[in-house]
């Protein structure tokens, strides 16, 4: 339910187009199918990012059937337009989440999200996905002495698991990164970049090799008990499964399942792609070609793409439908990170809508038994 | 990984297994004030990340 005094947003209404920066790097995107008629299903999803499009993939894997409703193009919510970062961690620390869940659910949780980057490119080298993948790992450059602290504490519960995870001193953190502003960073090489939009459309592709059916451009309208389970009606057409998957987050229309987008708090995200930088410049910034974030609470990625572009994550309204970055914020803090850089031309901007909770932590519900 | 947990517990898979714990959907009491609270929250933040540059730029310079 929309309420009318501080009303949220509603991403679904978002006009804005995927990233066209990744779009210029990206496979094109598969051919989908037109749903029609009355279909069966062993599952339907309904979401085509990362989420939906990985349940479709896993289930092919699998031998079980599914279909995909998107309603837009395939990736067209968080999924293209992301920072391309693919990290290890969660929000909260360990130690928090074992509060919060317990302890065996947030080793269990923990344990596999520090595997995430695994699970991920594996899958990318597994399917073949072109996505600009690079695997040399994520810098954290603490940003003051509690920021330190907690890098130290971060990298010492890693390196306790045996994971590659690195302090790096002042020196090797300005030879990585050209910024002399850190007085120290971490260095983990399990993560690493993609390019987000490559990326989704990659798991489309594999998924629909594998036997799923995907629909582009087929927003779901309703969702009913029927028969051999639920019914979902999309365009004109349905799918009735004895399992549906709603993985739209962010952009949830809280119609479909009452009570669902009532969890979500849709936060607007900004990003900014430079002109390329000069020869010199690309030689001395970001030349471990890491990306680097801090310990800062809000915004603070910046990563140097392979044809010299920088690419940060911006600080703007928060839940504006029609809103700009604030860019003069990001120059100030460029500026501050490397001097002499001078201000650099945005030829790309783009934004998008992150699904936020209010524990911060990502949640699996079960809506209803069949 | 959810996708990979959501797989896992279509096929037949028991709730242990996942990664992400199932939770109940539960709407927050704070719902109607979440614009305002969360706008009021990330200045807080903006502020304590613009005072923690200002320190550091007194720091190099001392």
């Amino acid at each position: 339910m929309r309420t009318r005094l501080f009303p949220l947003p509603f991403p679904p209404e978002d006009p804005s187009p995927i990233p066209a920066y990744f779009e210029t790097f990206a496979p094109p995107a598969p051919v989908t199918e037109k749903l029609e008629g009355d279909r069966h299903a062993d599952v339907v999803i309904v979401g085509g990012g990362y989420t939906g499009l990985s349940t479709a993939l896993h289930l092919a894997e699998r031998g079980i059937h599914s279909v995909v409703l998107e309603a837009r193009d395939i990736g067209w919510g968080e999924s293209s337009r992301a920072f391309g970062q693919v990290v290890p961690y969660l929000k909260h620390s360990p130690e928090h989440l074992a509060r919060q869940l317990g302890h065996e659910v947030a080793e269990r949780l923990v344990d596999a999200t520090g595997r995430g980057p695994d699970l991920v490119f594996g899958l990318i080298e597994k399917y073949g996905i072109e996505c600009s993948v690079v695997r040399n790992g994520l810098i954290f450059g603490a940003h003051s002495p509690a920021g330190l602290k907690t890098l130290h504490a971060r990298t010492r519960f890693w390196q306790a698991r045996g994971a590659p995870v690195d302090m790096l001193d002042a020196s090797r953190t300005e030879a990585l990164t050209g910024t002399r502003y850190y007085h120290a960073a971490s260095l983990d090489r399990r993560g690493g970049t993609i390019n987000p939009l490559a990326y989704v459309r990659g798991l489309a592709r594999s998924a629909i090799e594998r036997g799923a059916t995907v629909c582009a451009r087929t927003p779901a309208m309703r969702l009913m008990r029927a028969a051999g389970g639920w019914r979902v009606e999309a365009l004109g057409a349905s799918v009735v499964s004895p399992v549906v998957v709603l993985a739209t987050n962010a952009y949830t229309n809280g119609e479909f399942w009452p009570g669902l987008g009532e969890t979500l708090i849709p936060m607007r995200a900004y990003q900014l792609v430079s002109r390329p930088l000069d020869e010199p410049a690309r030689a001395r910034i970001l030349r471990g070609g890491q990306p680097l974030t801090d310990t800062r609470r809000l915004f603070s990625g910046v990563r140097r793409h392979a044809d010299g572009r920088i690419h940060v994550s911006a600080d703007g309204p928060v839940f504006d439908m029609s809103a700009e970055a604030h860019v003069n914020k990001v120059n100030r803090r460029l500026a501050m990170l490397f001097p002499g850089l001078g201000p650099l031309e945005w030829e790309y901007r783009w934004t998008g809508w992150v699904g936020m909770t209010y524990d911060l932590n990502a949640h699996l519900h079960e809506l209803a038994r069949q | 990984m959810m996708g990979r947990d959501l797989a896992a517990r279509i096929a037949g898979g028991s709730d242990a297994a996942l990664c992400f714990p199932l939770t109940p959907l539960q709407s927050s009491r704070i719902r109607s004030i979440t614009r305002p609270l969360v706008e009021c929250l990330v200045n807080y933040y903006r502020s304590r990340d613009a005072f923690d540059d200002f320190r550091h730029r007194r720091r190099r310079a001392s």
